[in-house]
């Protein structure tokens, strides 16, 4: 290889040099784009993504609003069998009742609309203590890896190494029944496996230059991993969390069916298709209409998690 | 800090990496000496070349002075003071002096990052003026490295591979700094955008009063910047002495065979050079070899050389050579087989 160095005669040709260097920067990017800026425009393509999201928003409108409306026009949820006149007992859809009744005469819309409540808190409470626990023991085992790596992911290994939904039965059975405890119980069990995408997203980052780089020039552990290595690696734990909130609500459903989760008179997504099952083949919309709306959530939530997963990529970015 | 106290004291470096390692490892896994007993100096200013092929140890020597891995044998003085022995404190404040330029552009800046957070993060670190005070300081520096100011709050992905390497270079003079380990800070880019990358180092250099510490594998890239240069193969420094002398009279048969495969400017000249081409692979440092580490693709080597190491011995004021047979071109013209 010849070096053009010697033939350069000073700075002229070098500056001209930079100044085509220049030009073409200035044509690649007119103006500055974030990151986050350029994945969500990358999700607004995904049509899948996007009605993913209409439907979650749709669904988290009409279940914080309903106390505002469902009961003045379709019937208290939690009525129990004295408040309600006879002949309403699990009445076919109708315009009055879209969903139709339960045994108890209530209306099974509203019904599901409350479950929306609890299936969308529990799964968003849930996701989040999992997240947070499984963050910081993520970063721990990946950052200071050695006894703690060690630790931290043989205590993830015997937790995944349980069924999970034993587990967590096994866990109300102790604590007992009730909302807050179905939000512990799914919240504390589902970090391991946040703790290991964390832990090898950390990993994969941690050997870039940028992070030598800063510990090069004095910056403190916290810093590190709270400017370098967390905003790198967050975006496959958003990915996860996110796909994380439809299992926590399939979880909170499970455990409602098999009577450890909701307590009666509360509606939940499980104890209405526990309560529908029985009538399957006279009234099959008492437990296929609260089946879809599961259905419809968990899948929601899923595909947005998928599209999430394309537009974060940093590696689909031009080079 | 006396006059003649080097800025940079590098004594027996020595750095072993194990060779397997894990939860059920043997303690008597094999290590993998990637550095063994190198030893050099670097004064105020200077810029000291340190080159060798894919490899021998020099990144791991640039990395291990900056304390980025632990040293497990020698000594670093930075300023007379011993690097190992430095409290949080006291490296923080030698990281201030002392700064680091990557081989990659792609993986040195972080992409969540704008240029100008990247530029100012040492100066926020080592709490330097205000944030107005550090964005104008940022300022001049993309000005002076050839970077319009006005790209400020772009991000590193917006940028070709020269202009991400004058980001790293402005970032690693913000704190203006003594000490800057250049590792192979051209060796990713193309030959034109290296040329320029190099004379900014150079014009930083005389504008500022920088030493670098200049790791390449290319000797061309070396001779250009350097004052003193090193040679390094399979961890160990086989010659050290200033540019000219050293490109002029090479004492180490490998520093020779390396300069034989430097091309020359001139069709002619390059027709009738004899080329040094040694046989087989470096061995696996792993494994080295015994006695000098060179031995087994040397081409005159003896039987002392497989079973002495050869000691570092200055061989004329100011040149050292690691080599049982130094002189100025050990290799004679004949025993070159082409």
């Amino acid at each position: 290889m010849i070096y053009p160095v010697h033939q350069q005669p000073g700075a002229a040709a070098h500056a001209d040099a930079v100044a085509a260097e220049h030009g073409g920067a200035a044509v690649a990017g007119a103006k500055s784009r974030t990151l986050w800026g350029d994945a969500f425009n990358r999700l607004k393509k995904n049509k899948l993504a996007i009605a993913a999201v209409v439907w979650i928003i749709f669904v988290v409108i009409v279940a914080a609003t309903a106390d505002l409306w469902v009961p003045q026009t379709l019937g208290d949820p939690t009525a129990t069998a004295s408040d309600n006149m006879a002949g309403m007992s699990r009445l076919a859809p109708s315009l009055e009742h879209p969903f139709g009744t339960d045994t108890l005469g209530r209306d099974v819309l509203s019904r599901v609309i409350y479950g929306a409540r609890i299936s969308l808190v529990v799964g968003l409470v849930s996701t989040g203590i999992s997240t947070l626990i499984g963050l910081v023991m993520g970063a721990l085992a990946a950052y200071y890896g050695g006894i703690w790596d060690t630790i931290i992911m043989r205590l993830a290994d015997m937790f995944l190494a349980f069924p999970y939904t034993l587990f967590v039965i096994m866990m109300i059975a102790v604590i007992g029944n009730g909302i807050q405890n179905v939000f512990i119980a799914i919240g504390i069990l589902g970090w391991p496996q946040i703790a290991r995408v964390f832990r090898s997203a950390i990993l994969s980052v941690k050997e870039n230059d940028y992070v030598d780089a800063a510990r090069a020039m004095g910056a403190s552990d916290v810093r590190i991993i709270t400017r370098h290595i967390f905003p790198n690696s967050v975006a496959s734990i958003v990915v996860y969390a996110t796909m994380n909130i439809g299992g926590a609500i399939l979880t909170e459903s499970a455990l409602s069916y098999l009577g450890m989760g909701v307590v009666p008179p509360d509606p939940s997504w499980g104890t209405l298709i526990q309560d529908g099952q029985q009538y399957l083949q006279t009234q099959p919309w008492l437990m296929i209409l609260p089946g879809l709306a599961i259905l419809s959530t968990v899948l929601a939530f899923t595909l947005l998690g998928d599209g999430l997963r394309d537009a974060l990529d940093v590696k689909m970015k031009d080079a | 800090m006396a006059e003649n106290t080097p800025l940079l004291k590098v004594e027996h470096l020595s750095k072993d990496f194990p060779a397997e390692s894990g939860f059920l490892a043997s303690r008597l896994a094999k290590k993998v000496s990637a550095v063994n007993d190198v030893s050099f100096e670097i004064h105020a200013g200077e810029t000291f070349g340190l080159v060798g092929e894919s490899g021998c140890g020099k990144s791991t020597t640039g990395r291990t002075i900056m304390r980025l891995t632990q040293p497990t044998g020698g000594h670093v003085y930075f300023e007379g003071k011993d690097v190992a022995a430095m409290s949080k404190r006291e490296l923080k404040e030698m990281r201030r002096n002392m700064q680091f330029i990557f081989q990659d552009p792609y993986a040195s800046l972080n992409p969540r990052m704008t240029i100008g957070e990247i530029v100012s993060e040492p100066m926020t670190i080592h709490g330097v003026g205000t944030k107005e005070e550090r964005m104008e300081t940022v300022r001049e520096l993309l000005d002076v490295v050839g970077l319009n100011p006005e790209h400020i709050n772009r991000y590193p992905h917006e940028f070709s591979g020269g202009q991400r390497q004058r980001v790293g270079i402005a970032r690693a003079f913000a704190l203006k700094p003594k000490l800057i380990i250049c590792d192979e800070p051209v060796s990713a880019l193309d030959v034109s955008i290296q040329a320029q990358v190099l004379n900014l180092l150079k014009d930083l250099q005389q504008r500022y009063g920088t030493a670098y510490l200049f790791i390449a594998h290319d000797l061309s890239v070396v001779q250009h910047i350097s004052d003193r240069v090193a040679v390094m193969y399979l961890g160990k420094m086989v010659e050290v002495s200033d540019w000219k002398t050293l490109y002029a009279e090479p004492h180490h048969p490998y520093t020779q065979s390396l300069l034989s495969a430097v091309p020359v400017p001139d069709p002619d000249i390059q027709k009738s050079r004899k080329r040094i081409i040694l046989a087989g692979d470096p061995p696996s440092p792993i494994d080295p070899p015994t006695g000098c580490r060179f031995h087994t693709r040397c081409p005159i080597a003896q039987a002392k050389c497989s079973s002495d190491v050869p000691e570092f011995r200055e061989v004329k004021p100011g040149h050292f050579c690691a080599c049982h047979f130094a002189e100025p071109f050990p290799i004679k013209e004949s025993s070159i087989e082409l």
